[in-house]
């Protein structure tokens, strides 16, 4: 359990440096920011397997332009909460918000 | 990059304990995990409406197409009796077309329809005023500059006249019967003067207020400018750093705004009428700061006093009771700012008191009373040409007791009383270019002028208006040149003054001040010799 919570930890760092990379400094452009979530979500993933943990892995990202308008979602699992977990990383800059969920379901083995 | 790395939020990993447990058949622990949400709340845009402005009237419009071709006609045919149609052949074929197409027989009250519609209006406000000069024009094609023709004449005679009349203005119907309120000079086109009105006791159907802008520089004796509101316009001014607002304060404590780019006579915009604002009639108002920075300020009678700012005229931006010694409200009939002061200003009240006043800092509200009328004050004003030395610690009022009295801010006492008038002193006034010049006005229909460094005894010059009206108001045009007097009869009449009175030389700040010292000395004699008259 407590590994869980370790890795989870680790997952929630290298995703968030992974949007860093991506779309760090940049300002939203309708044009790109389809290859942005694309990217972010399969960077986040190559890390998260990378890591050779037994889980499977469910990764959403979200892009929003910051126009003023209210973004509201919420989530919930029905697993093992021993063995499973989730974490959800916000960032933004000055001009959109961009929200990573990542679900880590452990592998029965 | 270490910033873009603050603005990421970590939310908690999700590993709370579930609701509920289900123990499946392999032993594995199912249960809900906690719900995680994301939230961006909205943007908050914060807007307001403008309360303050006046509802448009709703004409109907119908303009069919066939009509517009006529009515361009109807227009052409009016302004100019001679069709310019040689250059505008092709714009004619087709309108001639159009209209053997069109129906011709427009009857009487489509006829008024047009003519009444708002743009025709506009159309024909602006043509009528462009023909009305040109036809007032006269110009002498005859007149000889090396002055030949001259010589006999009034060559000799403008040369040395002190003050000549060089216009007069009155409307037949706006001005007549109407007594002037209030002038003011434009800062952005001197030829421009605004002059307020008050109510016409024998015309009640009429507009109560009325405001007209006469213009200089072309001989047509009709206003450039017509507004009207619904109460008495006690004081009018142009807005300093709005070329096309006239602001207007009234007998019924509400503050006016006209826009000359409207078509309309009436306001665009009007303070509400709450006790917010002023309940009582504003007979100062004034624009005071920079471009950047400045508020309309304005002071009723009550001794309100409020500062606005032009575009939202819905409610105060800050409101100050003027009261003396925590209780005594202060009836204010005139005020002025020093030249170049915003937060500083003198008033006068209608108990003979002058009074010197902040509006912010500790001290916000009057500071020192000014007490030597023995009347109510009248018109104020404070020191404004400068130059080498400054004198904007001067200020000079007027009032109903006959005197105008010069002051100075470091000294509660007066230090010099005018005393050549025979009747109530009406307004005065600095000229803006002279330092030791002013002009007052009085109730028997004399404009005097003052020069401090030549005489303080009688005035340097002096004329009477022909018929003897009381003079209400003097201004001074921004040049120095001309000045500006409005009487009890609704006219306006401007005086040139002679280069030599009002063109200060080089030393007349100097002078300024040794006059000023004689002043004081004679000041601190004459109180030496009552008190001892006194004692005896």
């Amino acid at each position: 359990m407590l590994d869980c919570v370790v890795f989870l930890a680790d997952c929630l760092v290298s995703v968030s440096q992974c949007i860093e990379v991506i779309i760090g400094g940049l300002d939203y452009n309708q044009n790109k920011v389809n290859q942005w979530t694309a990217s972010i979500v399969e960077h986040s993933l190559t890390q998260l397997v990378k890591q050779g943990r037994p889980f499977k892995f469910i990764v959403n990202c979200a892009i929003m332009q910051k126009s003023g308008a209210g973004l509201h979602t919420a989530n919930s699992c029905y697993w093992d909460t021993a063995t499973d977990g989730s974490c959800t990383v916000r960032w933004e800059n000055r001009t959109m918000y961009c929200v990573v969920s990542v679900f880590a379901v452990a592998l029965t083995c | 990059m270490v910033d873009m790395f603050a603005s990421c939020t970590l939310l908690s990993v999700c590993m709370c304990l579930p609701d509920y447990v289900c123990v499946s058949r392999r032993g594995l622990r199912l249960g809900m995990a906690k719900v995680t949400q994301v939230d961006f709340p909205p943007k908050q845009s914060v807007s307001y409406s403008k309360e303050t402005q006046t509802p448009t009237c709703t004409q109907t419009h119908t303009q069919a197409k066939p009509g517009s071709p006529s009515e361009e006609e109807e227009e052409e045919e009016m302004a100019e009796p001679k069709p310019a149609e040689e250059s505008q052949e092709e714009k004619a074929d087709q309108e001639e077309k159009q209209e053997e197409v069109a129906p011709k027989d427009l009857t009487e009250e489509e006829k008024m329809q047009l003519l009444h519609s708002e743009e025709f209006m506009a159309f024909f406000d602006r043509g009528s005023r462009i023909v009305e000069r040109a036809l007032s024009e006269r110009v002498d094609v005859c007149f000889d500059y090396s002055g030949r023709d001259l010589e006999d004449k009034e060559g000799e005679m403008q040369a040395g006249a002190k003050m000549s009349l060089n216009r007069a203005f009155s409307d037949e119907r706006w001005s007549k019967n109407r007594v002037v309120t209030c002038l003011d000079w434009s800062p952005q086109y001197p030829e421009l003067l605004v002059a307020s009105y008050n109510n016409n006791e024998d015309a009640p159907h009429e507009p109560d207020g009325v405001a007209l802008v006469w213009n200089m520089k072309f001989k047509k004796t009709t206003p450039e400018y017509t507004f009207h509101c619904q109460s008495a316009v006690m004081s009018a001014a142009f807005a300093r750093f709005h070329p096309n607002l006239v602001v207007g304060g009234t007998y019924s404590g509400q503050i006016v705004l006209w826009d000359n780019r409207s078509n309309k006579r009436t306001p665009v915009q009007r303070t509400p009428l709450s006790a917010s604002a002023h309940t009582h009639p504003v007979y100062c108002v004034n624009v005071v700061g920079t471009q950047n920075a400045h508020n309309l300020i304005s002071i009723s009678t009550d001794g309100k006093m409020c500062s606005w700012s032009l575009d939202m005229l819905s409610q105060p931006q800050d409101s100050l009771e003027l009261v003396f010694k925590q209780s005594k409200a202060v009836a204010v009939t005139s005020m002025a700012f020093p030249l170049g002061d915003v937060n500083n200003f003198v008033v006068g009240s209608e108990d003979g008191s002058v009074y010197t006043a902040c509006r912010h800092g500790s001290k916000a509200g009057i500071s020192d009373v000014f007490e030597g009328h023995h009347g109510p004050v009248t018109g104020l004003s404070c020191h404004s040409a400068g130059g080498p030395v400054d004198f904007s610690h001067l200020f000079i009022s007027a009032s109903f007791d006959w005197t105008v009295k010069l002051w100075t801010t470091k000294s509660t006492r007066p230090l010099y009383s005018f005393e050549d008038s025979c009747d109530y002193v009406y307004d005065v006034m600095w000229s803006p270019t002279h330092p030791a010049l002013f002009a007052c006005v009085d109730g028997s229909g004399r404009l005097d002028l003052w020069n401090l460094n030549n005489d303080t005894e009688v005035p340097s010059a002096s004329v009477c208006v022909n018929g003897s009206p009381a003079l209400n108001r003097v201004r001074w045009a921004h040049s120095g040149r001309e000045i500006a007097t409005g009487d009890s009869d609704g006219q306006v009449l401007v005086y040139d003054v002679g280069e030599q009175i009002c063109v200060p030389k080089a030393d007349e700040w100097t002078r300024l001040v040794h006059t000023l010292v004689e002043i004081n000395e004679n000041r601190d004699e004459g109180e030496e010799l009552a008190a001892q008259r006194l004692v005896a």
